[in-house]
Formats: C-alpha cells, sequence, structure tokens
C-alpha cells in the first residue's frame, strides 16, 4: 500500500508515484498477464485462425466495454467504494446512445451528461449522508434499470452511423479492438498514476482519515472519483451499442460481476488504495477470453454461465495463494 | 467519540420505524387508491412479505457477522432449490417431505459452496457469493429444460392456508423470526456472530469461534433461501427467474430494517418493517398503474430516500 503524504514536498510527492523496480508489484502483476497468455494460447489452439488481423478483431471486440467497465470499477475499488450498479449504469448508456444519440444527438448528448452528473449527486450521498457504496449503488441500479426501461421498454434502437462506422475502421498493425482497450489503459494509467486527481483518489483509498486531516475534501475527491468512473463506464456503453447495434438496458447487467472480478484478478483490492491499470486490463481480458473460449470449445449455453463463475472462482482462488505466498 | 457513537446507534435501532412508517403511509395509500378493504390489503402484503422476510433474515445474519460478508448467491439458490424440490414431489407424484428435504439440502450444498469458496480458497464474499450464483444458475437452466412440474397440491395448501384470517405461512415465518432473533441475542452462536461482526481482531482475542461463527450464517442462508425459493415456487408457480428480484430486496431490508451494513448489529424487527414497505412500494405502484419501470425508479428512489435519512446511522 502506499504510503500517504499528500503535500507539495517533493518527495512525498515521489512516495505516492508508482515505484518501477518493486518485486512484490512484479509478481502480483504476473498472475494476470500468465491467466491472459494461457487463456489466449488456448483460444489460439482450439481456433487456429484467431491470430488473423480479422480472428483478433472478433476475439477482443467483445472485450472492449468488459475492459471499460473493469477501469470504471477500478477508480470505484481503488476508492475504497464498490459500485454495485456499473451494470445497467452501462446499460441506460447503452439505451441513451441507441435511442437519443441516433435521433437528437443534441439531447443525448445533453442525457450522458446528466448520466455522469447523476452518478456525482449518488457519490455526494454517500458522502454526506455516509451511507455504504455498497447499498447506494445497489439502489441507484434500480433507477438506471428503471429510466433504461422507460426510454426502450423492449430492446431496439440502432448504433449512430458514426459510431459504427469508427467500429469498422482498420487500422495498421493491430485491429480496432486492441487499440481501444490499450487506449482506455493510457488514459486509466495517466489519470490514476499522474494526474492530481488520481493520488487523491487513490490516497484516499488508503486510507480517507488522513487525505481528510490534510484539508482535501471528502466530498470532493470522492465526486471526482464517481465522474472519472462514470466517463469510462459511458465509453463502455459506447462500445456495447457498436458491437450489438442495438440497445437493451438489461442486456449490460453481466458486467457488475464480470468488473468486480476483472479488478480483484488484476491485484485490486476491497481495501482500497491499490490499482494496477495493467493488472485491471489483463484481468478484464482474462474473464472476456474465458467467455469465448467457451463459446468455441463448444459448452452448451446453459453451462456456459456457472463454468464462467467456477473459472473465476479458480483464477481469484489462485491469485490469492500466489500473492500470500509472495509475502 | 464513544458519546457520538453512543448517540448514532441509538439512531440506528431505531431506523426501523423509518420504514414501519413508511409502510403505514402506503397501506393508506393503496387503501385509498383503490378502495379495498383496510384488512385485505393488509392480509395480501403480508403473506407476500413473509417470503422476503425469510430470505432477508439470511441475509441479515451474514451482513451481522461483518468483514465483508454478504450472500449474493441467495436469487439463484432460491430458483434452484424449488427446481430440485418439484422435480421430485411435483404434481404430486412423489413424496411432497422427500421433495421439500431435497430442496432445502440443494441450499444447505450451494452454501457449503460459499463457505469453501470464501474460508478455504480466501475469495473476496461479493465475488465468490456471485460466482456461486452463477453455478447455481447454470444448474438452473439445466434443470428447467423440459421442466413441467407443477406444486404438490399439500405445499400449495400450506402456503396460501388462512387461520383466522392471517395467512399460516406468515405466522410460521414470524415464529421463525422470533426464533432467530432470541437466537442471535440469547444464544452463544449469536453472540460470536454479534461479536466477530463488530471487530474480528477482539473477537479472537476473547477465544470466540469467529470463523465458525460465520460459517453458520452462511449456511443458515443458504437453508433459509431455499425454504423461501420453495414456498414461493408453490405460491406463485415455478419460474426460471423465480428469486431474481430478491437481490437488491434481500439486502434492502437488512439495511432499511436497521441492521448495520457493515455487521455486530441486527434488528429482525427491522426485516419485517422493511419487507413491508418494499412490497407495499410494489402493491401501490402497480395500483396507480404506474409501468414496470417507473416501479423500477420508484422503489430505488424510496431505498435511497430512507437511506439518506437514515444513512449516518447504518455505516454506524
Amino acid at each position: 500500500m502506499s504510503s500517504l503524504a499528500v503535500s507539495e514536498g517533493k518527495t512525498a510527492r515521489r512516495s505516492l508515484r508508482p515505484s518501477r523496480f518493486q518485486l512484490h508489484e512484479v509478481r502480483e502483476l504476473l498472475l494476470p498477464i500468465a491467466a491472459l497468455a494461457g487463456v489466449f494460447i488456448w483460444t489460439m489452439s482450439v481456433q487456429g485462425n484467431a491470430l488473423s488481423y480479422e480472428g483478433l478483431n472478433l476475439l477482443f471486440e467483445s472485450a472492449v466495454p468488459i475492459v471499460f467497465a473493469t477501469i470504471a470499477q477500478g477508480v470505484i475499488i481503488s476508492l475504497g467504494d464498490i459500485d454495485l450498479s456499473v451494470g445497467y449504469f452501462i446499460g441506460l448508456a447503452n439505451v441513451i446512445i441507441a435511442v437519443y444519440l441516433v435521433q437528437q444527438p443534441g439531447l443525448g448528448v445533453l442525457c450522458l451528461i446528466g448520466l455522469v452528473l447523476a452518478f456525482v449527486v449518488l457519490s455526494v450521498l454517500i458522502s454526506v449522508r455516509k451511507v455504504p457504496s455498497i447499498i447506494a449503488t445497489l439502489g441507484a441500479s434500480f433507477i438506471w434499470l428503471g429510466v433504461g426501461r422507460l426510454i426502450l421498454p423492449t430492446p431496439g434502437g440502432a448504433a449512430p452511423t458514426w459510431l459504427s462506422s469508427f467500429f469498422t475502421l482498420n487500422p495498421p498493425l493491430f485491429p480496432l479492438p486492441i487499440w481501444l482497450i490499450a487506449g482506455g489503459g493510457v488514459a486509466a494509467y495517466l489519470i490514476l498514476f499522474r494526474t492530481r486527481i488520481g493520488i487523491l483518489i487513490r490516497g484516499a483509498g488508503s486510507n480517507f482519515d488522513a487525505l481528510a486531516a490534510t484539508g482535501q475534501s471528502r466530498i470532493k475527491v470522492r465526486a471526482l472519483a464517481y465522474a472519472v468512473a462514470a466517463v469510462f463506464a459511458i465509453l463502455a456503453g459506447f462500445a456495447v451499442t457498436a458491437v450489438t447495434a442495438s440497445g437493451d438496458p438489461t442486456a449490460s447487467s453481466d458486467y457488475t460481476l464480470f468488473s468486480i472480478a476483472g479488478v480483484i484478478l488484476g491485484g485490486g483490492s476491497f481495501q482500497g488504495g491499490r490499482a494496477s491499470t495493467v493488472g485491471m486490463v489483463a484481468g478484464a481480458l482474462v474473464i472476456s477470453l474465458i467467455g469465448s473460449l467457451l463459446g468455441l470449445l463448444n459448452v452448451s449455453s446453459s453451462l456456459q454461465v456457472g463454468a464462467q463463475g467456477l473459472v473465476l472462482l479458480a483464477v481469484i482462488a489462485g491469485r490469492r495463494f500466489w500473492s500470500e505466498r509472495g509475502r | 467519540m464513544s458519546a457520538v457513537r453512543g448517540r448514532l446507534s441509538g439512531a440506528s435501532r431505531w431506523l426501523w420505524i423509518w420504514s414501519a412508517l413508511g409502510a403505514a403511509a402506503l397501506w393508506v395509500g393503496v387503501i385509498l387508491v383503490t378502495g379495498r378493504g383496510a384488512g385485505g390489503t393488509l392480509v395480501a402484503a403480508l403473506q407476500i412479505s413473509s417470503f422476503l422476510v425469510l430470505v432477508g433474515l439470511g441475509q441479515m445474519l451474514v451482513i451481522a457477522s461483518g468483514n465483508g460478508n454478504i450472500d449474493l448467491s441467495i436469487p439463484n439458490v432460491m430458483t434452484l432449490s424449488s427446481l430440485i424440490a418439484f422435480s421430485v414431489a411435483g404434481s404430486g407424484h412423489g413424496s411432497t417431505l422427500a421433495g421439500v428435504l431435497l430442496g432445502l439440502g440443494t441450499g444447505l450444498a450451494a452454501a457449503s459452496v460459499n463457505v469453501i469458496a470464501i474460508f478455504l480458497l480466501g475469495i473476496p464474499p461479493i465475488v465468490a457469493t456471485l460466482s456461486v450464483g452463477l453455478l447455481a444458475e447454470s444448474a438452473v437452466l439445466e434443470k428447467a429444460t423440459g421442466f413441467n412440474q407443477v406444486a404438490p397440491p399439500g405445499l400449495q395448501n400450506f402456503v396460501t392456508e388462512q387461520v383466522a384470517g392471517i395467512p399460516l405461512f406468515a405466522i410460521v415465518v414470524v415464529v421463525v423470526t422470533v426464533i432467530i432473533g432470541w437466537v442471535l441475542h440469547r444464544s452463544s452462536f449469536g453472540r460470536t456472530v454479534l461479536a466477530v461482526g463488530q471487530s474480528r481482531p477482539a473477537a479472537d482475542r476473547a477465544g470466540l469461534h469467529g470463523t465458525a461463527a460465520m460459517i453458520g450464517c452462511y449456511l443458515l442462508s443458504g437453508l433459509l433461501a431455499a425454504a423461501a425459493g420453495i414456498a414461493l415456487a408453490a405460491f406463485s408457480g415455478p419460474s426460471t427467474s423465480l428469486g431474481d428480484p430478491y437481490l437488491l430486496t434481500s439486502v434492502g431490508v437488512v439495511v432499511l430494517g436497521g441492521s448495520m451494513i457493515s455487521g455486530g448489529r441486527a434488528n429482525t424487527t427491522g426485516i419485517w418493517t422493511a419487507a413491508l414497505l418494499l412490497n407495499l412500494i410494489v402493491t401501490f405502484a402497480y395500483d396507480v398503474h404506474f409501468s414496470v419501470a417507473v416501479q423500477d425508479i420508484f422503489e430505488g428512489a424510496i431505498i435511497l430516500g430512507v437511506l439518506s435519512f437514515g444513512g449516518s446511522a447504518i455505516s454506524g
């Protein structure tokens, strides 16, 4: 855990920066990356042409929303909170994009800004009334779902044309999904580790009281973190809309579990204060690729859900034994 | 500091009054909107709430043991147990008792997987129980293909029977509530649960078997979820989405009822008032012809509203 000393002194600043060659941090990252390599190689052995440009495109397309959802969850978890509403939040963003952004772009943009503000308001409620985030977000998830159903009672709508044509781009070297995932990871890294906001968020996760003692407002820090998370969740909503070419308020509900599992798999801790963007992205990719792999292995759709649960249990148990041995 | 803490815990102890007042207001609202009798409305609310109270009690025990414990496998465990019970006892063929016992055993088995994942493998309870929920969901989907059983008549009579105008099943659940309240506050198991929920290190130093108490809570939660699932399926018919609404509401009744989400304090009376509140919200929203969407928003808003009234008392 990073020591907390938020002052303008140079040494204090450096202690909050990630130190580059700390053995246990490298070790923490080995497991998600090894798991990712393992799942990837297994997928290749089942479906040889998955390594082609088009194959990689298909394989990583469905991973984009999971990666962005995991980053959103990671920001909240590094604060020491948890967001049980991220799945329905993405679902609501998906519906707004598929309905309003197509028909009335101006209104759509306003709605998306309103969505970020609503999440910030929720964070203020959590701070001011000291409501635990787990139950506040559980309650809020009903509001996201309800509003989503209000806008779009049955699945429908379409992806805005600019969004679907953007997703058909074929950039050099790697297919678009890989660039998007890398871009999301770099953006999250820059925000969490290279800006003042990120330092405050991670500091708050380490020790909220100590941070408050330095004169930082809890309300402000939490509001900033929730705003950052909401933006990443909305980006996940864009990805869902592009991939599915439609809106559905309930289709994204699984992302809540996937995002939490991705963060924990990537080395995050429910105690907060710890975050590794590489870990989060790798964790999210493992979870997404396992889903694709189960499909390729012809596991029946009713058993896929359970197999995913089993793999989550195995990998997260493995990560715990791994980090304990390292201590 | 201790004075502040004392004041807060005092406030939290009476938080259930808020949900009781809310439930009473909605009760009056439903009577005014529909013109139905006051007694009939209350009886219907008692009947529907009793299923939620049963799962809420299990969730309350788990949450009371603190340390991040929460059981998010409840919805799928409810559904799976009811399908297993009905596949043996359904439609009045096989023995109803054998079916019910097998269903309850399913709940215990699922809870045991939770226990192994959390205490043997060291997986955080949120992730562990959600993953076990996925396992149970798979079993539900497998079991449901070609499933055409209906409730055994004996069981159906049991959950719809009324004694002196009061639903028999609600009376049974009141008795269960009283027993759990007694166990929690008077037995050594219950006191260990609350002690370990308040402070794990303190409970350990006092020589209490904290882990055993937590395991007991998960097993009881699985058992109660199975019982509620079987009863609910007998009442409203089996379905693969039987337990789905109970993910939010099982946690909701614990918090709205004045138990502390961080553990260490539990309130069994509050589970009843909160369950009545949540069910009367749905009844009211239905009676004033809100769409499903508005019902969701209404439910979420009321939960957040009550939380912001008593919020600082909940986190302790």
